[in-house]
């Protein structure tokens, strides 16, 4: 081997050695709160430090503040509701949104919108938060939960208390902006490519376009759910715009969909600073198994997603 | 398929055409509402002295910050890009047995999430490695981001030069190396900068990495490491929350900056990639 390819190779391990650092450093800082926490950890939504002025006591050959107990069901919870509620939302809008633009609207109209939707994908996370907090909750609170209870009570969820506009709502919608960029990017590429391959026949056999356009969906049902999983993975792992825009709830569960919550990027980012004055580190070992939990979750979806895509997802997701 | 009346066919095709022209432009509209927001927020509270001074996120100004997050772009960039570049190099010319890896490992990078990268920064960078709060531990922090971004754009940039360029070099008698440094890396360098250029944009946008990596400054970092570091994205996140007027003010002013420096920064990729593009017709 030359020289020249033995420093590019060396220097190329560079990010497979991060990887394995970061998922390495994790489960070793989570280890402790794995022995301490086990099972509970998943089962219970109750986080409480314990009281970390008092003596800590050993436990399972760990040191923990007395009556000390992490459990994130909640912010787990959390995190899956916001994210499917957002999908839920979005994925329809891109599907739709991509073969309208790649069916009825012009060349020109397709070029203003697919560049404006690498500005959106691009505006950072903490403005989508400021917002939700200056508008969407405000608004969310006097108008559109007051008419979704009146109208929608009926339906489990989305009758009981309205709360301060922040919470499950306010999160997921502002998700759902967030996603739909990057989903569309996506979806809407393989319908223009689609498009010359097979719906210009749909269409010179006489379909109208929108038959033709349920033909394109059907066509495109991989690149739909490898967009959709890429997009949730990127909403799983969102943390500014939750975290200023969920409610910050601890040690309560959610009652219906007004309710505040916390999601686990969120909550990870909420509760650091309670780590620095844990004199027995639980609390921080806590966290770290937090964020193993967050990284399998969020890396699971997106890597699946571009699975399905295979290298497609290589220009779409850098627009 | 049922034979259906034609009417109904046209019919329904309209409304399926209103209804998709209305999805759009009420997303579009909604996105736009996002900016409009900021603007006018912005404008209302803009005084010069919020650009022009030092300030604590609730009196004074923005300037520190602005600086600040120059200073993390500057130096999570300067390692982001030798080592994406490098990786790229290697996946699209010396492609050995760690090609498979090396991807896997950079899509795996791509999709951690910004806080858990936040925690990673935290724990090594800020405790372990004892750099305390700091330019040093906030930009090492984004870099880890960035790496996956400019080695795919990079990759992506190599892949648009045109392997006749290879095969000439070749038979000119060119080494591996003589070809990237004086062939490949001349002929994509439009390409690589617009993809540095972006994900540089990205990392101007972070927060949640910088909270426990960088921490906050009235003034500005004396070193690089142990001395922590004003952001703008600070600004907006603490002050909107702050009751004082004057503090949601600097959060307003700061995410227009924000947004105005993304955006150029995101056009001056744009800008570099047509070059890119352009040469590659001529």
């Amino acid at each position: 081997m030359k020289a020249d390819e033995l420093a590019i190779s060396i220097a190329s391990i560079v990010p497979v050695a991060f990887i394995l650092i970061i998922f390495g450093f994790l489960v070793f800082k989570a280890y402790p709160s794995m022995v301490y926490n086990g099972i509970k950890f998943f089962t219970s939504y109750v986080w409480n430090p314990g009281d970390i002025s008092a003596e800590p006591i050993v436990v399972r050959g760990f040191k923990v503040s007395p009556g000390a107990s992490f459990g994130i069901l909640l912010f787990l919870t959390g995190t899956l509701i916001t994210s499917a509620v957002a999908l839920l939302l979005s994925l329809p809008a891109s599907i739709f949104a991509s073969i309208a633009l790649a069916l009825y609207l012009n060349e020109r109209i397709r070029a203003v919108v697919s560049s404006a939707l690498g500005l959106f994908a691009g505006i950072p996370s903490v403005i989508y938060g400021l917002w939700g907090v200056v508008f969407l909750e405000p608004t969310l609170y006097s108008r559109v939960e007051p008419e979704m209870r009146a109208l929608l009570g009926f339906i489990p969820f989305f009758s009981g208390p309205i709360y301060s506009g922040s919470g499950i709502l306010a999160s997921s919608l502002v998700l759902a902006l967030m996603v739909f960029p990057i989903s569309t990017s996506i979806i809407y590429q393989s319908a223009v490519s689609l498009r010359d391959a097979a719906v210009n026949d749909a269409l010179a056999l006489g379909a109208t376009k929108w038959e033709a356009g349920k033909l394109l969906r059907s066509m495109m049902r991989k690149q739909i759910l490898g967009g959709g999983l890429l997009s949730l993975g990127r909403a799983l792992g969102e943390t500014m715009a939750v975290l200023m825009t969920c409610g910050g709830a601890i040690n309560s569960m959610p009652t219906n969909f007004y309710s505040p919550i916390n999601t686990m990027a969120a909550a990870l980012t909420a509760l650091l600073d309670s780590a620095f004055i844990d004199p027995t580190g639980m609390v921080l070992s806590s966290l770290a198994e937090l964020g193993v939990t967050l990284l399998l979750i969020s890396v699971a979806s997106s890597m699946i997603g571009r699975a399905v895509l295979g290298r497609v997802a290589l220009r779409g997701e850098l627009e | 398929m049922k034979e259906r009346s034609m009417t109904l066919r046209l019919a329904e095709d309209r409304l399926a055409r209103a209804v998709g022209i209305g999805v759009i432009s009420v997303l579009f509209s909604a996105l736009l509402l996002i900016v409009y927001y900021v603007t006018s927020g912005a404008l209302s509270h803009f005084s010069w002295d919020m650009l022009t001074t030092f300030g604590n996120t609730t009196s004074g100004g923005i300037l520190n910050a602005i600086i600040g997050t120059w200073l993390l772009i500057g130096i999570s960039t300067a390692t982001s890009f030798p080592l994406g570049l490098v990786t790229a190099i290697y996946l699209s010319e010396y492609r050995g047995r760690l090609s498979g890896l090396i991807r896997l490992s950079i899509d795996v990078l791509a999709s951690v999430p910004s806080m858990v990268l936040g925690l990673f920064g935290y724990l090594v960078y800020v405790i372990y490695l004892g750099m305390g709060f700091s330019l040093l531990a906030g930009g090492l922090t984004l870099s880890l981001m960035m790496v996956p971004y400019v080695a795919r754009s990079s990759e992506i940039a190599f892949l648009n030069v045109p392997k006749e360029l290879r095969e000439a070099a070749y038979a000119l008698g060119a080494t591996k190396w003589q070809y990237v440094s004086r062939v490949l890396l001349r002929a994509a360098w439009p390409l690589v900068a617009s993809g540095v250029v972006l994900s540089s944009s990205i990392a101007a946008g972070e927060t949640a990495q910088l909270l426990y990596t960088a921490g906050w400054n009235t003034g500005l970092p004396s070193a690089l490491t142990r001395s922590q570091v004003p952001y703008l994205t600070y600004v907006v996140w603490s002050g909107i929350n702050q009751p004082s007027a004057y503090a949601n003010g600097l959060a307003y002013v700061s995410a227009e900056v924000l947004i105005v420096t993304v955006f150029s920064l995101m056009v001056l990729s744009k800008v570099l990639e047509r070059r890119g593009i352009a040469w590659k017709r001529s």
